[in-house]
């Protein structure tokens, strides 16, 4: 009992020091990191993931089925969509914040958001 | 040991976990996509709000949705008994009167001509003379009585596809009343209302035709916006583009020269009926719109030039386009 009051050991302080910095890193990081970087919110289903438009690649979502996505030049576009009326391959590259590419069929929404929060930015968009 | 970490981990987890969540909702305000009415629509505004309008566009669009079989509008074209609901009753009459108001260029009881391109199937065709010619028939001479709610014979049939998102947004409206901030949009039709946490006017991007990009801005109070245009969803038959808006002069698809209008104005489902009608006229007939006093109109031509009414504060971000006064030719 005289090592009662060590309710954490030291090594274990250390872990969960760790586990503290790299989830408020994780947190913080891509706050300051975006700064005016355009980032797209893809919604799938009730799923929402975000994607850094800096980051150029094709990539596919496992909450998405198999629809693939690229991003190129700060701009994303679904590349293929197994959906019957492609309406959103058709929608091409969006890169403007307030743009978005709209699938029905397999329930996704891809909406350019911008990083910083600037006030000049739409309330809606039509069209 | 192990257990005991783990155990303290996840704690850490739980508190950053609710931090960052208390961060994200840091304003009474939230967004928030639903997927209905075949399109994907976004709510900005209280928690309780959006959640009010996401269940009830949901219990419209069940209503409304001409291709299930559940619908009331299903049942109606399919000549089957149904008790109707006060909404689906509503739009119907709001719709007919619509068409008697400014004109039958846009009407619900079109179902027969969209249907004998067979465009919702994804696999349209041009139909024959004959088959247009019916189609025609029953949507301009249509069987269909305002009081008992029914087709009187056979032929015709209803669809809402030009009014049921801007009906949506009125009954929105109508459920979140006049005071809350909420912004209600479907992409084409956008429900404004309140006064913006920043105090400013509401600020709506019109997408530009040709590049998804934006065209311009409009500086606006409470109000709806509706945009129609044939860029968007076409289809493609032999290599000729046609677009999804039908003209029910010809049975055809639309050639306007017009790509796209905009109508602000007091009531959704008149904005939604109005950039219809109005994108179907054609510049020719853009003079009979352009000055009314009871909404405002932004309409672009395939020559990319843009037509205002006077009162609407229109801002053009896009370079290649350029706003043109009506001539009196």
């Amino acid at each position: 009992m005289n090592k009662g009051y060590h309710f954490v050991s030291l090594k274990e302080l250390l872990i969960i020091s760790g586990v503290l910095i790299v989830s408020a890193a994780a947190i913080v990081i891509p706050e300051l990191v975006s700064g005016d970087a355009e980032i797209a919110v893809i919604q799938c289903g009730d799923s929402v993931i975000t994607a850094d438009l800096s980051q150029s690649g094709e990539f596919t979502l496992e909450e998405c089925g198999s629809t693939v996505f690229e991003i190129s030049d700060g701009k994303i576009r679904i590349k293929e969509s197994v959906c019957p009326d492609k309406i959103c391959e058709r929608t091409g590259f969006i890169g403007s914040a307030g743009q978005s590419i709209i699938c029905v069929p397999e329930r996704i929404s891809v909406t350019v958001t911008s990083g910083s929060d600037k006030s000049d930015s739409a309330d809606a968009v039509v069209g | 040991m192990c257990k005991r970490l783990l155990t303290a981990a996840s704690a850490v987890f739980v508190i950053l976990a609710a931090a960052c969540g208390d961060a994200n909702s840091s304003s009474d305000t939230t967004e928030k996509t639903i997927f209905a009415m075949d399109t994907a629509i976004t709510f900005k505004g209280g928690r309780e709000d959006s959640q009010k309008a996401a269940e009830l566009i949901s219990e419209l669009d069940e209503l409304f949705d001409r291709y299930s079989e559940d619908s009331e509008i299903y049942a109606i074209n399919h000549r089957q008994n149904m008790e109707l609901s006060e909404d689906t009753k509503r739009i119907i009459a709001s719709s007919a009167e619509l068409s008697e108001k400014y004109g039958s260029d846009v009407n619900i009881f079109s179902g027969d001509i969209t249907d004998c391109w067979n465009i919702s199937s994804g696999n349209p065709r041009v139909p024959s003379d004959e088959e247009i010619e019916e189609a025609l028939r029953s949507c301009n001479n249509s069987s269909f009585s305002l009081e008992a709610m029914s087709f009187a014979d056979e032929n015709g049939s209803i669809d809402l596809g030009s009014v049921a998102k801007g009906y949506a947004l009125d009954r929105v409206h109508e459920e979140l009343g006049e005071d809350s901030y909420y912004i209600v949009s479907s992409g084409s039709s956008v429900l404004l209302n309140g006064n913006k946490p920043d105090g400013e006017r509401f600020t709506v991007a019109v997408r530009d035709p040709e590049t998804g990009g934006t065209l311009g801005t409009v500086r606006t109070d409470a109000c709806f916006v509706s945009t129609s245009g044939g860029y968007e969803r076409y289809f493609e038959l032999d290599g000729k583009r046609y677009s999804h808006i039908f003209d029910l002069n010809t049975g055809c698809p639309s050639e306007t020269d017009l790509i796209s209008v905009t109508v602000i104005c007091g009531s959704g489902i008149e904005s939604d009926f109005l950039s219809t009608l109005i994108y179907l006229g054609g510049t020719a007939r853009l003079g009979e719109y352009l000055y009314s006093e009871e909404f405002s109109v932004i309409a672009v031509t395939e020559d990319k030039e843009i037509y205002l009414s006077e009162d609407v504060d229109f801002e053009l971000t896009e370079d290649s386009y350029e706003i043109k006064e009506l001539s009196d030719e």
